[in-house]
């Protein structure tokens, strides 16, 4: 599934995505669980929580983000 | 205890060097303000420091030289702010590392890598209170440990830990000792054994700011309190400037400074040019107070109590996220946006800030929108002088106008100009209760900054509309224009005034029609002349610096052009509408 069609307040795992050092920065990498908090209108960027981080991912970015969703994964 | 004799021995200037690294939006502006006692600016969104900046630290008989660095997320070089880092670091002097307690994993990479400049390093904890608030606690004796260097905890805005900074700095001459081998490698792993070690966490629920912030930055509510919020902060400038101008200074300045003034010089100068020049129609000693203090400063002194509050309360970058997909389209993205906001301030800043992460295309477009069709504070003021008082339908229209063409030129550039969309990716900062001192410290800072940058061009200005008038000059002047300015744009001659002045300063491409008893239509024309009208004398040279002097020559025409041509539609279109 693509990051920005992820419904907001649930837990994903990342499996794939671009390379780019910014997200590496914010160890947003594969494998990194991510809660989706907000998806911006106008595709909009793509707000989520990493540890206990919260980064905005721009539409563009997020769209080559491919996740799977973890279900019972505690990221309050 | 290492000693510090080894500094004895190195030429003066060259040991007493210390360089604030960290990453974006750590403290190190804040931390070096402290340290120095020299003001530079801070705020709470990453990229506010663009440039190097330093300043001087005594201790003892020592004088250190301290030097702010931009904000880097790692020393690859990747950005152009990494580089300018990396450079300022293969100087010789001692490392002050700041950590952001709240998101130390983020930070302990840089740690680490610092370490490899072989210098003296110590570490600050800083944000030891929003860490705090947010349940996040950290041994730093134990982290100390661990990275081989003093780790003083600090919250850099409160004072607290300024002084055991200044104690720890002379015994700095040794590199970290870090060599232990399980901490080689550097890997993810390593981090997280360290974050495991020193840092724990107890889960509770947000504080209210950290429950302020998330909703500030969902589409809803966020969208309702991000129009609340403007409207907000345009009732305390605009509204609030108005009570200011009309109730205080404008019966200060009108009843009693100037008429003090002009009795004064009705007693040493004697009726003539010079009596003219100084207190005349345009005399610098009755305009050049009456315009910028009375007219403008309100404004200005608001506009940037409202925008140092929202930088420092960390909204900025949330109402920047809200609103991107929709700025995206017309050639702002992202990181462009707080840069753009700033524009509505003065656009000297706002293109120096489009330096910290962003591609040439994006810079360009910024620097473009703002010079065409952003009114800085100083403008806006004069526009309000002109038109409020009128009709605010009249103010509303100009400024409707503004917004419509900077979308219009957004978009057409964005397509015209060459270049990759680049990547957004924006931290989303803690929201902080802004500091009353730091506000007040800041506004301060920028007004004896507009002070200086906008008074003496002002006076200036004055001086050459004085000299235009009184020379007759304006006569040619306006002669020479007549076609421009009387025909195409419907004004009186003695309008040619304001697009000279309006070379030097964009306030006073609107300033002298105030005397002129215009309708309200030759406002209307005279204040969209001035709105698209080229940038100041100091954008235009600013430009040049950032960009070529050709790409600054084809604003400072284009928007010429554009002014001219605007205007006229506005003038014939009225002239039809009933
Ligand atoms: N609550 C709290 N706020 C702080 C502390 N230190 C800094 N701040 C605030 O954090 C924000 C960022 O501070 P800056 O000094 O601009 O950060 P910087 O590291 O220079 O940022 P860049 O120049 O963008 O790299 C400002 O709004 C400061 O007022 C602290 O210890 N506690
Ligand atoms: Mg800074």
């Amino acid at each position: 599934m693509k990051l920005p069609n992820c419904q907001r307040g649930k837990n994903f795992r990342i499996i794939n995505l671009p390379h780019d050092q910014m997200l590496s920065i914010f160890s947003i990498a594969s494998g990194s669980i991510i809660k989706v908090l907000a998806k911006q209108p106008f595709k909009g960027p793509v707000l989520l929580q990493i540890n206990r981080r919260k980064v905005a991912i721009g539409y563009d970015i997020a769209k080559q983000i491919i996740v799977e969703e973890v279900v019972g994964f505690g990221l309050s | 205890m290492v000693c510090h004799n080894h500094n004895n021995t190195v030429i003066e200037g060259r040991d007493h060097t210390i360089y604030l690294v960290g990453s974006p939006n750590v403290g190190k502006s804040v931390v070096f303000s402290k340290l120095t006692g020299h003001h530079v600016i801070s705020a709470n969104y990453s990229g506010t420091t663009i440039d190097i900046m330093s300043g001087e630290l005594r201790l003892g008989a020592e004088t250190w030289q301290v030097i702010d660095l931009p904000g880097i997320y790692s020393l690859n070089a990747s950005s152009e702010a990494e580089s300018v880092t990396a450079r300022a670091l293969t100087n010789d002097g001692v490392i002050i590392c700041v950590l952001d307690a709240s998101h130390l994993s983020r930070d302990l990479q840089l740690a680490f890598d610092i370490q490899n400049y072989h210098k003296p390093v110590m570490y600050l904890l800083n944000l030891v209170d929003v860490a705090e608030r947010q349940g996040i606690t950290i041994e730093e004796e134990k982290l100390s440990r661990l990275l081989g260097a003093p780790v003083i905890p600090t919250v850099a805005t409160k004072n607290i830990g300024i002084e055991e900074i200044k104690k720890t700095i002379p015994h700095l001459s040794h590199e970290a000792s870090q060599k232990d081998k399980k901490l080689r490698g550097q890997s993810d792993q390593l981090i997280e054994n360290i974050i495991q070690e020193v840092e724990s966490y107890t889960p509770h629920p947000p504080a209210y700011l950290d429950r302020i912030g998330d909703l500030l930055i969902k589409p809803f509510p966020g969208l309702i309190f991000a129009v609340l919020i403007l409207l907000i902060a345009l009732a305390v400038v605009v509204g609030g400037g108005k009570g200011l101008r009309a109730l205080i200074l404008l019966p200060l300045i009108n009843d009693w400074i100037i008429p003090f003034i002009t009795n004064i010089v009705d007693l040493v100068v004697d009726q003539g040019v010079i009596h003219r020049l100084l207190v005349g129609e345009f005399g610098i000693l009755v305009k050049g107070i009456e315009w910028p203090f009375a007219l403008i400063f309100p404004y200005v002194l608001l506009f940037y109590f409202v925008l140092s509050f929202l930088e420092d309360s960390g909204y900025l970058p949330r109402l920047a996220i809200l609103v991107e997909g929709l700025l995206s389209k017309i050639g702002l993205p992202g990181q462009n946006i707080v840069p753009f906001i700033m524009g509505y301030g003065c656009a000297v800043p706002a293109i120096l800030g489009t330096r910290a992460a962003t591609s040439y295309k994006q810079r360009l477009i910024v620097t473009s929108l703002i010079s065409i069709g952003v009114p800085c504070t100083a403008q806006t003021g004069a526009f309000i002088a002109l038109l409020g008082d009128q009709s605010m339908l009249a103010l509303g229209f100009v400024f409707g106008l503004s917004i419509l063409v900077v979308c219009l030129a957004g978009i057409l550039l964005n397509h015209i100009i060459p270049g990759e969309k680049e990547a957004v990716i924006i931290e989303v900062p803690p929201l902080l209760l802004p500091d009353r001192s730091a506000i007040f410290k800041k506004i301060a800072f920028r007004l004896k900054h507009f002070l200086v940058e906008a008074e003496i061009p002002m006076m200036l200005g004055i001086l050459l509309a004085a000299v235009i008038v009184e020379t007759g000059l304006i006569n040619w002047l306006g002669h020479a224009l007549e076609p421009v300015i009387v025909h195409w744009l419907g004004l009186p001659k003695e309008a040619s005034l304001t697009l000279i002045l309006g070379i030097i300063r964009r306030e006073l491409a609107v300033m002298p029609l105030l005397d002129m008893q215009l309708t309200t239509l030759q406002l209307i024309t005279g204040a969209v002349v001035a709105l698209f009208y080229i940038p100041c004398l100091s954008v235009f040279i600013v430009i040049v610096k950032e960009f070529r002097l050709k790409i600054a020559s084809y604003l400072l025409i284009g928007t010429t052009l554009f002014a001219i041509f605007m205007g006229g539609i506005v003038y014939q279109i009225g002239q039809w509408l009933p």
